[in-house]
């Protein structure tokens, strides 16, 4: 009983395994995230424990100033950014030197108001409750999102940055919305710059005013800028398509300078095209990466990625060919190494080359005989490995 | 090892490179695709976070075998918990969704048996079977990958191969 069987397991279907894995690996990711983020809050607790008795003097001591009547709490950090969890189970972040009043937490609505600073929240999905930032007159609206809101008086630049999920910035009190945005997507405006919101009179609909200012960026992690809206023309090409958003002229796409991005930052930003879907913006992000910067040592996993977008989501077989050959030069992971060189056997087998399929498995297996794709390599370019 | 240092590119390469493994693992052991799904999730959150403890990086690859083997009988004694509850739907094996159309006659007989009488069995004894029958390991990997003695092993998988046997006998006479 104790002599070893065969391996029937290759008899045994496994499908879908691109798709099933592009699934699995955002669920562990985010699975991950929080519990680094609770872990994270767990530190934060004690921080924002000692943070409390001062916010409560704080609080005690805002709410007998006229300046801010309605404020029954203000959160305030110097040095050290704090977490809070609110009743709702939204979580709150705190960056330094960010002032937040918290105009009213209930059951259905939670109200903040940032008056400088960086705020990250984590808002529990609610749709029986209203949950508003303002800044600087501008109102975010969400129902269950991760965004940034950024206020920096030095800068007079009010943003918002959106990481999950959508959400609306209406300027004072106006109905209809400045801008909606959606993951990965980032709004600023230049405070000096644009007139000060106001709310329309009773009955009397007012045109939002032009934004010369305001701008769709792409967020840090998000894709390049064509990860930006693409219906809005640029500012200065009136001869371009016209803006199929009527109520936002003056908000356009702000090409952004990928050339100063840095390899780091390239990288960054084609992985999380790549799982947003936006296939697009991450081949490209991969692409300059490995254009402008050829030696960095980032390049041959952004090669090795490019290989596997082309040949995975694109169709592009034969252009999988030269990235994942450079993946297999350049990488100094042995197992992404090894997966390269297992890619590049199927590939060849794909294209029905039966001569550098033998060669790049031959290749394969004298130097992984151990790897992990051992059987589906062994397997390939025609060869019954039985 | 990047991937140690929590850097999340290193943390996606290391998944993606093992999927297969551990979704093929997982699916064989469960035999159901949604379940495997799961379990192989619970296994990659696992193994992210205890990466610091692997005190061999080369042995990545049946560390995390191992935890699937762990993880994949409490997954069956919830599941079948659950489903004594009425909170799921009972397990249910269907083994000609799992068979290549490839497999030689008597291995898809051998399967076939294999699958029929998975969700029979108790959750040990049912990865014992599929660790024996299937990914073809001996005595000691299996009793290692589940954390038990080689004698508990044996039993398991003697009762499994009993009612194996049995099963293959009744298909063949039938």
């Amino acid at each position: 009983m104790s002599a070893s069987r065969p391996d029937l397991s290759k008899y045994v279907v496994l499908d879908d395994v691109s798709v099933r894995t592009d699934r699995i690996w955002l669920r562990v990711s985010d699975r991950l995230e929080r519990r680094q983020h609770s872990a994270g809050m767990r530190i934060s607790q004690l921080l924002a424990l000692s943070a409390a008795l001062a916010l409560a003097f704080v609080a005690g001591v805002f709410l007998t100033r006229s300046r801010a009547p309605s404020a029954w709490a203000r959160l305030e950090t110097s040095g050290e950014p704090i977490a809070v969890e609110l009743r709702d189970g939204s979580r709150l972040t705190l960056q330094r030197n960010t002032r937040l009043d918290l105009n009213e937490s209930s059951e259905a609505k939670v109200s903040l108001e940032l008056e400088q600073g960086h705020l990250d929240c984590d808002v529990s999905s609610n749709r029986q409750r209203t949950f508003s930032v303002t800044a600087a007159g501008f109102e975010v609206i969400v129902f269950g999102t991760q965004f940034g809101v950024d206020l920096s008086r030095e800068r007079n630049r009010l943003e918002v940055e959106v990481r999950a999920g959508e959400v609306r910035v209406h300027r004072g009190t106006q109905a209809d919305p400045e801008a909606t945005l959606n993951a990965g997507q980032r709004w600023a405006i230049d405070l000096e710059a644009a007139p000060a919101p106001a709310a329309p009179a009773a009955g009397a609909p007012v045109a939002p005013p032009a934004l010369p200012n305001a701008a769709w960026l792409p967020a840090p992690d998000a894709g390049p800028a064509s990860a930006a809206p693409p219906a809005s023309p640029p500012v200065n090409a009136p001869s371009a398509a016209p803006d199929t958003r009527p109520a936002r002229p003056a908000l356009a796409p702000v090409p952004v300078p990928e050339r100063q991005l840095g390899a780091r930052r390239l990288l960054d930003q084609g992985n999380a095209a790549r799982r947003v879907g936006d296939v697009g913006a991450a081949t490209r992000a991969f692409e300059l990466l490995l254009s402008t910067y050829p030696n960095d040592r980032r390049a041959g996993l952004a090669a090795f990625e490019l290989g596997r977008l082309r040949m995975d989501r694109i169709g592009d077989v034969r252009g999988a060919v030269v990235p994942l050959q450079q993946a297999a030069q350049l990488v100094t992971d042995p197992g992404l190494r090894e997966d390269a060189m297992a890619r590049l056997v199927r590939v060849f087998e794909l294209l029905g080359d039966e001569e550098r399929c033998l060669e790049a498995r031959g290749l394969y297996l004298d130097a992984h005989p151990t790897g992990v794709h051992v059987s589906s390599v062994a397997q390939a370019c025609g060869v019954n490995a039985n | 090892m990047a991937a140690r240092a929590g850097e999340a590119w290193a943390c996606e390469a290391l998944c993606r490179r093992h999927m297969r493994l551990v979704l093929g693992l997982s699916q064989r052991v469960l035999g159901g695709r949604e379940d495997a799904d799961d379990l192989a999730q619970d296994a990659f959150v696992e193994a992210l976070q205890c990466l610091g403890s692997l005190q061999n990086p080369q042995a990545f690859a049946g560390w995390l075998s191992s935890i699937v083997v762990r993880r994949a009988g409490k997954h069956l004694r919830r599941a079948r918990l659950l489903a004594r509850l009425g909170l799921r739907a009972p397990v249910h094996i269907d083994p000609n969704t799992l068979i290549s159309s490839n497999a030689p006659a008597d291995v898809v007989q051998e399967l076939r048996g294999v699958y029929s009488i998975l969700a029979s069995l108790p959750a040990e004894e049912q990865v014992a079977l599929v660790l024996r029958r299937v990914e073809g390991m001996e005595l000691l990997e299996i009793a290692e990958h589940m954390q038990l003695s080689v004698a508990t092993i044996k039993r398991r998988l003697s009762a499994a191969e009993a009612r194996l046997e049995r099963a293959l006998a009744g298909a063949v006479s039938r």
